[in-house]
């Protein structure tokens, strides 16, 4: 047989290192699968494409496999258990699976046909029997997790907002997935509010509480971070991935190790097949406990998590591994020391996908022991012509406690209300007492919503503003939004312009209660509450267009009066054609046209004018290189500077960037304007900059405070040139 | 003895393991890239690092040569490289409306193979103005199946409404994949509250065709396909189609199928057994 070397060699290995484990260890010949019976791993056929970036789901090829070998060597016994016994599964793939915590059923993703979706099958361990759990035939269901109470917990492509497209990132393109739960017995199907881009992988901690892998595309940031949350999709709450703690770009398919401490697959987004390093991440301070095991559920917030690295050699970002180095499909941790032994899916080589596909050699994942003190690894199974992955013992496990699902904010009825008991409670930015005016909460989408694949010369998502909650005297707000919907909260001064971004995507679903302390307060430390309502509940929330239906969320009316979206052609270049552009019409004789000139290395040179009519305009050096959407939009948001400095090429001239998006108080544009005070009532007489006001500086006519909202909140929101208003899918 | 291989996968690795406590990684979009990149990428001849190379690229200024290389990718074998590569010029104005027009140009007067790369460009770029141009590609006569399919799944992709009456033409359409394809497109309409023409593919000839236009009539609750699902369920000898009907029948809820989904829970298939029941649940 194909595996007899391996079998031989692995045994002998297996001896030499319960030797070496006598001779340096405590004397025990214990090995870390010494009382695992049995193993259970996903054998899947080899692929060298297709599987995408980390988040992408739906490869597919036939002939998937869920195996147990017993005992976990290679000369074990091996054993399909799924899904031979059925020719109806003849065809089958499977993605991922999750073992009950009795040990007796299996939860699996598979896909049965390439026409069909990954859905979510029962298989009962000893009797082999399987029968498939009743989803939307339409949708992917993958990445199962088993919840105490027999739920289970998935990613899916189904969409709980009714006649709503799925979010479908304008960038990467796929459609988004989003969670759920169903019970074991098929009942009850819940979807749960969704974040912009994907939420996978996910696993139960010691809590009860879920941990999730998100991924936060928010203007520039585009990672797969950590959150976690309760088992019904509330409480949702950022764990690991920002404020300085990070490794690498994604973190995914994590395992708890201990409380507070899990065992994840670290890499870039793309190019690695989906695999990585292996990462220990302690979500808190750490401690030892009587028993010798390391936890880290003391003081858990961003600011307090850290990463180990432990496989230190493993590429974190795109570039090709190396023979013996590779990368790991999955690590399961077998013991909570400081450095766990893990049962691992590793495979050699580069392991990433250009340097294979021009080989024209997939790589080859297979079931190892890794020692994460001594870096070793010791072979268990390995078939050269399938991957095998998501090992993991057969034993049963302690179950975590139930949550029981959140019930519903008295205030919120199908909607959710959001708000803050005190926004100057900040851990990450000191707020000058009465500086904020309100929060302006704004609802992302994507490309789905028919504006295409991109919302101008910015990397922000579709951007429309709900409206805004303002700040009463406690420094409480709150505000009934529409369920389900991922929304974005700026605090703002008096001049609409922002002090502040919260910058990550959140959703409620309906009658859910989003109460902050603050805005971002510590997480690690206790929220002090007063006795008796926030003056913001006691008055009663905003409603901020709570029910109104997706597609009636846009401006009606005069956008300068009262706007939903900011769309460039339709709300902002009316003000350019009548207060702007009789001076900056791209003349480089007139005064304020700023311009740059670009060379490249053969010295081909382009010069940019300023110019704010709504002309398309094209730029290039030779050939055509950057292009604006209108000549007002590029020369607002301009040619990406970095890109052009990367890129070896020269630039001359004055003139500067005159929009950052989210960043209105930081705008050159804004900055010129001046703009008056909007809030709580316009004056034209206040203004936010010592400088003075333009146009009006030059004896131009002057905006209006309408005009002046429109322009900052185009800045603050991303300057995207679509909205829904004038997304060019749904208006020719 | 230990081969080659073993001996390097039993070799013990660096045993360096450190807690990292510096700034994350950059993990902004579209950055890293380079014609370089791009041309490595498409060397390696893997679609995944083709995709991957081209998002990292999304900004970099381009010249002929640059712009070449992706304008190639365009008629590629592999429909995720085209789709990448319309990406790619959707992110560039300019170049877009060129593009654009050279779609506009394949569907008018190409071949099949072009009218099928152009639907793929102008479903990718989702603008309605196109909807015309793939609305008169439709009508023409000898575009073969993969290029009436994909007119179709572009306007699909492009989601308005207004191509309604096109995307229910395909429906008869003589291929089962076009038919297939015109139920997905129907599906992905913005503002979509109807799968009547949809329902008379229930009985299609092709497994295919039925498992997805059962489903589609299942997302819209379409009432009027309850009787068709119910014979569906009980005589479809496809065990999908079977299960879709049964998941269908559960979304529309109406008591009269108690009998139907009833007799399913017994289906000799796994597939359909649990479905039925739940199904039974949710009626009204």
């Amino acid at each position: 047989m194909k595996n007899t070397p391996y079998r031989i060699a692995i045994s002998a290995l297996l001896g030499l290192a319960g030797t070496s484990l006598a001779a340096c260890g405590n004397g025990s010949t214990q090995g870390p699968l010494d009382e695992v019976d049995s193993i259970v791993f996903i054998e899947r056929q080899s692929r060298m494409g297709g599987m995408g970036d980390i988040f992408q789901y739906d490869s597919y090829e036939a002939g998937a496999k869920l195996v147990k070998l017993t005992p976990p060597t290679a000369d074990g016994e091996r054993v399909v258990i799924c899904c031979d016994q059925d020719p109806e599964y003849a065809d089958l793939d499977i993605i991922d699976y999750d073992l009950s915590y009795d040990a007796k059923t299996i939860v699996l993703s598979a896909r049965l046909s390439a026409d069909q979706r990954y859905g979510l099958f029962t298989l009962d361990v000893d009797s082999g029997n399987i029968e498939q759990l009743p989803t939307d035939p339409d949708a992917h269901y993958v990445y199962p997790t088993i919840l105490p109470g027999d739920r289970v917990l998935f990613a899916t492509t189904a969409v709980v907002e009714e006649g709503a497209p799925q979010f479908r990132d304008e960038y990467e393109r796929g459609t988004t997935l989003q969670l759920g739960s169903i019970a074991m017995d098929g009942s009850d199907e819940k979807l749960f509010s969704r974040n912009l881009s994907h939420r996978i992988t996910t696993t139960v901690l010691s809590t009860g509480e879920v941990l999730v892998t998100q991924w936060d595309h928010l203007n520039t940031m585009n990672a797969g971070l950590l959150i976690k949350m309760n088992p019904d999709g509330t409480r949702v709450r950022e764990v690991f991935g920002k404020q300085g703690t990070g490794a690498t770009n994604s973190y995914y398919k994590t395992v708890e190790i201990s409380p507070g401490r899990v065992v994840a697959i670290g890499s870039s987004r793309d190019r690695t097949f989906q695999s990585g390093a292996i990462l220990d991440i302690r979500l808190g301070e750490t401690y030892e406990t009587e028993d010798g095991e390391i936890w880290a559920d003391e003081k858990m917030s961003e600011a307090n998590a850290s990463a180990k690295i432990l496989t230190a050699q493993v590429p974190l970002g795109r570039e090709p591994s190396s023979n013996t180095v590779g990368r790991y499909y999955n690590a399961y941790p077998l013991d909570a020391t400081e450095y766990p032994n893990f049962i691992v899916s590793w495979a050699d080589g580069p392991v990433q996908s250009e340097v294979n596909g021009a080989a024209g050699i997939a790589p080859d994942f297979g079931i190892y022991l890794y020692n994460s003190e001594k870096g070793t690894r010791l072979p268990i199974y390995d078939n050269e012509d399938t991957w095998e992955i998501n090992p993991m013992p057969l034993v049963a496990r302690e179950a975590p406690p139930v949550i029981a699902a959140t019930g519903a904010d008295q205030f919120a009825g199908e909607q959710v209300l959001l708000g803050a008991m005190d926004v100057y409670d900040s851990s990450v930015q000191d707020f000058e007492p009465g500086s904020i005016y309100g929060v302006r909460i704004v609802e992302g989408f994507s490309g789905e919503e028919g504006v295409g694949m991109d919302f101008g010369l910015t990397m922000a998502e579709g951007a429309q503003t709900l409206g805004i909650a303002p700040i009463r005297e406690d420094g409480s707000w709150a505000a009934l939004i529409p369920a389900n919907i991922p929304v974005r909260q700026i605090a703002i001064d008096k001049f609409g312009m922002a002090l502040r971004h919260e910058p990550v995507w959140i959703s409620g679903n309906p009658g859910e209660s989003m109460f902050c302390g603050g805005c971002h307060e510590s997480r690690s430390e206790t929220t002090t509450i007063q006795p008796g309502l926030t003056e913001a509940v006691a008055i009663g929330p905003v409603d901020l267009l709570s029910d109104v239906g997706r597609f009636e969320r846009q401006t009606a009316g005069n956008f300068a009066d009262a706007n939903i979206g900011v769309p460039w052609d339709l709300a902002l270049q009316p003000i350019f054609d009548a207060k702007c552009v009789a001076c900056h019409d791209g003349d480089p004789n007139k005064p304020g046209n700023a311009s740059m000139t670009i060379t490249d290395e053969e010295g081909n040179a382009q010069t940019i004018v300023f110019n704010l009519s709504g002309e398309e305009i094209f730029y290039g050096t030779g050939e055509e290189m950057v292009s604006g959407y209108s000549a007002s939009h590029l020369s607002l948001l301009g040619p990406d500077m970095e890109d052009i400095e990367d890129l070896g090429l020269t630039v001359e001239g004055d003139m500067p960037i005159y929009v950052e998006p989210e960043n209105a108080v930081g705008s050159i544009l804004i900055q010129k304007l001046n703009p008056p005070v909007q809030y709580p009532t316009a004056n034209l007489n206040e203004r936010a900059f010592p400088t003075v006001s333009h146009p009006a500086d030059v004896g131009g006519t002057p905006l209006t405070a309408g005009e002046y909202r429109l322009l900052i909140e185009m800045a603050d929101n991303g300057g995207q040139f679509f909205s829904r208003e004038n997304a060019p899918g749904q208006n020719p | 003895m230990l081969g080659t291989k073993m001996i390097r996968n039993a070799l013990i690795a660096a045993a360096c393991t450190f807690t990292v406590l510096g700034a994350m990684p950059e993990a902004d979009a579209g950055r890293g890239g380079s014609p370089g990149v791009i041309r490595s990428a498409i060397r390696s001849n893997n679609a995944d690092a083709i995709i991957s190379a081209l998002e990292q690229s999304e900004n970099i200024p381009c010249n002929s040569d640059c712009m070449g290389m992706v304008m190639d990718l365009l008629d590629n074998d592999d429909y995720r490289i085209r789709q990448v590569a319309s990406w790619w010029f959707a992110r560039r104005p300019a170049q877009m409306k060129e593009v654009a027009e050279l779609a506009t140009a394949w569907l008018t007067t190409g071949t099949s193979t072009d009218a099928r790369n152009g639907a793929d460009i102008l479903g990718t770029f989702g603008y309605a103005k196109h909807i015309a141009t793939l609305t008169a590609a439709s009508q023409k006569s000898g575009l073969d199946a993969p290029a009436r399919a994909a007119i179709v799944k572009a306007l699909g992709d492009i989601a308005n409404k207004s191509a309604n009456s096109v995307v229910a033409n395909a429906m008869t359409d003589s291929d089962a994949t076009v038919r297939l394809s015109a139920v997905t497109a129907w599906k992905n309409m913005l503002k979509q509250n109807s799968a009547e023409p949809v329902a008379a593919l229930v009985n299609d000839g092709d497994v295919q065709v039925r498992r997805a236009a059962i489903s589609a009539v299942g997302k819209f609750r379409t009432v009027e396909a309850r009787v068709a699902l119910e014979a569906v369920l009980a005589s479809d000898a496809d065990s999908a189609v079977r299960r879709n009907a049964a998941w269908a029948l559960g979304r529309i809820g109406d008591a009269a199928s108690r009998d139907a989904l009833r007799a399913a829970t017994t289906d000799a298939s796994s597939l359909v057994r649990t479905t039925a029941k739940v199904a039974m649940g949710k009626l009204r």
